[in-house]
């Protein structure tokens, strides 16, 4: 049973087919890469997982469930957590602010029990609290934990911005470009925690990357497009190889 | 008489107007709403109080509670066309609701009679007291600011006000990324908002006494919105600070003796070269945002690492 499946996924933008019936499926626990050159795709293809696009044809299924047409919201309460390309951390809160909004179901989000603040209330704030600098540990940022997120450097955004993805325990775990933007002697680190979360958490993992080193490096399995079509799928080897995507990226008549 | 008369009126239009920024910081300095309209919802809760108080003989409570139920109903139908479009539309949309307003005050003669204006507003009474203009009523106004300030400062720092600070901070996009429903809780944040202004609107009615539609522009939103940005956007104290400070400059410039000629504009140049300090010298304001802190948890972590 695929974790996520997409059935000839489709997303038109005018004449302009984005996406054009792209079907794959995500066995769970494995990190797949989705690779191809600009303007093939896969932002869009993300976009019309995570419910931030609206879908034209196709569906999504998530643990055999059709999410496709579900507000953003809905499929990230699900377990599907998103990060993005260019980093999205609220810059003007900190890092543990950061943190704390990742966390799922709070009764203190409701602005009754915000100002009545029960019993739960204080609960699920010190379960939050813990799990947060949990994962701030893990990534070396606990220090600055008080720190506003706009004063960090770019690579360390980025880290908040996955580790906060993963305060609501979700079940897939999709990256748009983690390394992009990093220096590279900090991707390693970078990586080794990706792995992690795999390994260790049990999470699966679909992530967009341009680097092949990183990808090769990193994923099970890769899903290649160019032009909005799946042009080759496969494990990073047989992909490599495959004429179809080197003429993608080599171009050529 | 005199001197103390006078601050005590200044004090009492610092508390409520003090609750109107308060209610603007959380829709516009919290959470990024550019609510341009947010007079119509003073101008609302006015009226009502002073309706129900006039013409049906209703008791203050019942008034007050009338006019914080009503602006947030005008909020709540609203928002459900327009909280889904982005920024930008929101404020145009609120600004020409803001005018719709004032043309109902205006020209809906039978209930509001118009320009004429609403007069013999009944003071404020309570559990047999009433709250007479001075010292009574200064009161009751500031315990009703200090109730608006201790509830605000409780939705900013939740994770209620957090999901806010996260939808200003890059329009609804990262939060529904996280699974907050951005809509539900705008819709939320803008309901109490002008709630809260309706309240400081009903406060006003009783303290005045005479209501007309000249009150409730857009100049009164431009007013508030100028005291946010002083004060510091997201900082509800900084938003009565700032109140203070205006009230007590705008009235202080008339003391000069100088002719209303020259007075009036003096107090334009005043707030215009405030402004321009404030965004030079501290662009976040007086009293600037504050954030979360946290400790660590004491004890060994709860599970293994990761």
């Amino acid at each position: 049973m695929a974790f996520l499946r997409t059935e000839k996924l489709t997303k038109k933008f005018d004449g302009l087919c984005a996406v054009d019936h792209v079907t794959f499926e995500v066995p769970r626990g494995i990190i797949l890469g989705l690779i191809g050159p600009n303007g093939s795709g896969k932002t869009t293809l993300f976009n019309l997982i995570t419910g931030f696009s609206e879908i034209t044809e196709g569906q999504v299924y998530f643990e055999d469930r059709p999410i496709g047409g579900l507000p953003a919201h809905t499929i990230a309460e699900m377990g599907i957590a998103r990060t993005f390309q260019l980093v999205r951390v609220f810059q003007s809160m900190t890092v543990m602010e950061n943190m704390m909004l990742g966390y799922k179901g709070h009764v203190g989000e409701a602005p009754w029990k915000a100002i009545g603040r029960g019993r739960r209330y204080a609960e699920q704030d010190a379960k939050a609290l813990a799990k947060a600098y949990e994962l701030l540990e893990v990534v070396g940022l606990a220090p600055v934990a008080n720190e506003r997120a706009e004063n960090l450097p770019y690579a360390e955004q980025k880290m908040v911005e996955i580790a906060r993805s993963m305060m609501g325990d979700p079940g897939l775990l999709m990256l748009d470009e983690p390394a992009s933007g990093i220096a590279p002697t900090l991707v390693d680190g970078l990586l080794g925690y990706i792995r992690l979360l795999r390994e260790r958490r049990g999470k699966t993992i679909v992530v967009i990357e341009h680097d092949m080193r990183v990808i090769m490096n990193l994923c099970d399995r890769i899903v290649a497009l160019d032009h909005g079509t799946k042009i080759c799928e496969g494990s990073p080897a047989e992909v490599s190889k495959d004429p179809s995507v080197i003429e993608a990226y080599l171009g050529g008549s | 008489m005199g001197f103390s008369f006078l601050l005590i009126h200044l004090a009492t239009l610092v508390a409520i107007y003090g609750i109107l920024a308060i209610s603007l910081n959380l829709i516009m300095g919290v959470s990024g709403l550019f609510d341009m309209g947010h007079a119509a919802f003073f101008g609302i809760g006015a009226y009502a109080t002073a309706i129900l108080m006039t013409q049906f003989n209703v008791p203050w409570v019942f008034a007050l509670a009338a006019s914080f139920a009503l602006a947030g109903l005008v909020a709540w139908v609203t928002g459900i066309p327009t909280l889904k479009l982005r920024g930008d539309y929101f404020a145009v949309v609120t600004m020409a609701v803001g005018e719709i307003a004032r043309s109902v005050f205006r020209n809906w003669m039978d209930v509001t009679r118009g320009p004429l204006g609403i007069p013999n507003i009944p003071h404020a009474d309570f559990l047999g007291v009433t709250f007479t203009p001075g010292m009574p009523f200064l009161g009751l106004a500031f315990v009703l600011l200090a109730i608006m300030l201790a509830l605000s400062q409780r939705l900013i720092f939740s994770p209620f006000g957090r999901i806010l600070k996260g939808i200003r901070d890059d329009e609804g996009a990262g939060v529904e990324a996280l699974g907050k429903d951005s809509y539900r809780h705008k819709m939320h944040v803008f309901v109490i908002g002008s709630g809260m202004a309706g309240v400081a609107g009903s406060l006003f009615a009783t303290y005045i006494g005479y209501i007309d539609p000249s009150t409730f522009t857009l100049w009164l939103t431009n007013f508030i919105l100028l005291i946010i940005i002083l004060g510091g956007k997201g900082n509800s104290i900084g938003a009565v600070i700032a109140t203070a400070l205006f009230v007590f400059l705008r009235e202080g410039v008339r003391f000069l003796g100088l002719p209303t000629s020259i007075a009036a504009p003096l107090q334009q140049w005043i707030f215009g070269l405030l402004l321009i300090l404030v965004m030079l010298f501290a662009p976040r304001g007086i009293v600037p945002e504050r954030t979360d802190r946290w400790r660590a948890p004491s004890g060994p972590p709860p599970g293994p690492p990761v």
